[in-house]
């Protein structure tokens, strides 16, 4: 049993429960214990709150990571935004004497405090970790024919030396996790960019056109499906798509029907975007 | 030549230090890398080469555009800059300075103030109540201890104050 302290984080909690649930059942079947940690609060988000007040940002998410240092556990996160603030957090308190000592005097007001003694994890890092071998243990089905258009979220794999998740320029991470239980992952340009979801509480219009741009360039190179690891791209793709939009896949729910999870248990009727063909 | 101090001069000369500020403005050597990179620029007038020019001139132009509110934080400049400027942590500051002129867009402040109030970034509504008894999750509250930390520690360090005022 691997144990760790479970951040779902808010957008997926609030919004996308199924998400929670795929996750739950393929950890569960990878037998990686969750521990529900109580008092998290949002991590502080990395596109509207930190940009507001880095000092705010700072504390916020100090004291998550200080909630899961006191249960001993690493924290493990299901979303990129979630991962990028936390692991961010991490990555500056650990590194900086003079920032820790501040953010501690800040934490005092909550009787909290930041020791740097664990790491931050998003699922994808986990199964890198776990490695392709271990996947395919508990995988029972494979997809049929199924083209991934893989997009990793910015949050993911940038900046790139604090992520260390693939320091490769072109990150292709998550197109290997897809291919290991036998999806085809296609190639396409702006694979990298922005899916355009931050934008669209500020300029509906052009988050639109970062989206159509991305599923034009998908269409072409021949997907069939998305599978993201992000839930921000997640509503973006799943929510906003138009004409002849393509079935969205989170990368624990490709993960879950590998592993003969149902469409039901996983409750993949709450997807926006409406599908007979999962693929499998 | 003297120049006439703005605060958008003054603003980030305070938040990223002396040193820094004076390398940004030296070292950006103006190459358009980052407009290149940047999903906006081919989508809208927005260019991201041309803010950090403003920037290093301290136009307070900037803290008044819509523009300043476009970025998405995607880092994709960051990346590719090879002088090492810090684009998001500038877009940053002139953020602060903008909300502290009122004027934060309404979905941000909306966002904001839920953070302050609830905890969370998203309101729990009856539907995913709904949907995670279904699926057999458990319930979700507004965390009381979790609100309270955040009072105080948003308090102390700011973005209560900048959100709602004093
Ligand atoms: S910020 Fe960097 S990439 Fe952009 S113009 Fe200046 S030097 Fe070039
Ligand atoms: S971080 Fe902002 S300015 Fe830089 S490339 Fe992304 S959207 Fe453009």
């Amino acid at each position: 049993m691997t144990y760790y302290a479970f951040y779902p984080g808010c957008l997926i909690s609030a919004r996308l429960p199924f998400l929670e649930k795929s996750s739950r059942l393929v950890l569960g079947e990878l037998d990686v214990d969750l521990e529900n940690l109580d008092s998290y609060s949002c991590c502080a988000d990395p596109i509207i709150l930190k940009p507001l007040s880095f000092d705010s940002w700072l504390a916020v998410a100090a004291r998550n990571i200080a909630i899961a240092e006191d249960a001993e556990m690493d924290l493990l996160t299901l979303c990129n935004g979630c991962f990028c603030s936390l692991n961010e957090a991490n990555h500056i308190l650990k590194n900086d004497g003079k920032k820790k000592e501040d953010v501690n005097e800040v934490l005092k007001e909550v009787d909290m405090e930041f020791k740097g003694s664990i790491e931050v994890l998003h699922v994808v890092q986990l199964m890198q970790e776990m490695g392709q071998e271990r996947i395919l243990e508990k995988v029972e089905k494979r997809p049929n024919g199924l083209r991934v258009g893989a997009h990793h979220g910015c949050h993911l794999i940038r900046p790139r030396d604090v992520a260390q998740i693939d320091d490769k320029r072109r990150p292709t991470v998550l197109d290997e996790l897809v291919s290991w239980v036998g999806a085809e992952p296609v190639s396409y340009a702006e694979d990298l960019l922005c899916c355009g979801g931050g934008l669209m509480g500020v300029d509906e219009k052009t988050g639109a056109s970062m989206l159509s741009s991305i599923l034009d360039k998908m269409r072409s190179a021949g997907a069939t499906h998305i599978v993201t690891p992000c839930p921000y791209c997640f509503v973006q793709f799943d929510y906003r798509q138009e004409e002849d939009p393509f079935p969205v896949l989170y990368l624990m729910e490709l993960y879950g029907l590998s592993m003969g999870f149902s469409p039901d248990e996983m409750g993949l009727k709450h997807h926006r975007t409406k599908t007979e063909d999962w693929g499998f | 030549m003297s120049m006439k101090t703005t605060k958008v001069d003054k603003a980030l000369r305070e938040e990223l230090g002396t040193k820094e500020f004076t390398s940004m403005l030296t070292l950006c050597e103006q190459c358009g890398v980052c407009s290149g990179i940047c999903p906006l620029s081919k989508l809208t007038d927005f260019r991201v080469r041309k803010m950090i020019l403003k920037a290093g001139l301290g136009d307070n132009s900037l803290i008044e555009s819509p523009d300043l509110w476009l970025c998405t934080m995607c880092y994709a400049c960051l990346e590719r800059c090879r002088s090492g400027i810090q684009v998001p942590e500038i877009i940053s500051v002139l953020r602060t300075l903008a909300t502290e002129e009122g004027k934060l867009p309404d979905s941000s402040s909306k966002v904001a103030r839920l953070f302050l109030k609830t905890g969370y970034a998203f309101p729990l509504s009856g539907l995913t109540a709904k949907m995670r008894k279904e699926l057999g999750l458990g319930e979700l509250k507004v965390d009381k201890k979790a609100v309270n930390d955040v009072e105080k520690l948003t308090k102390k360090t700011g973005l209560k104050k900048l959100v709602e005022g004093s």
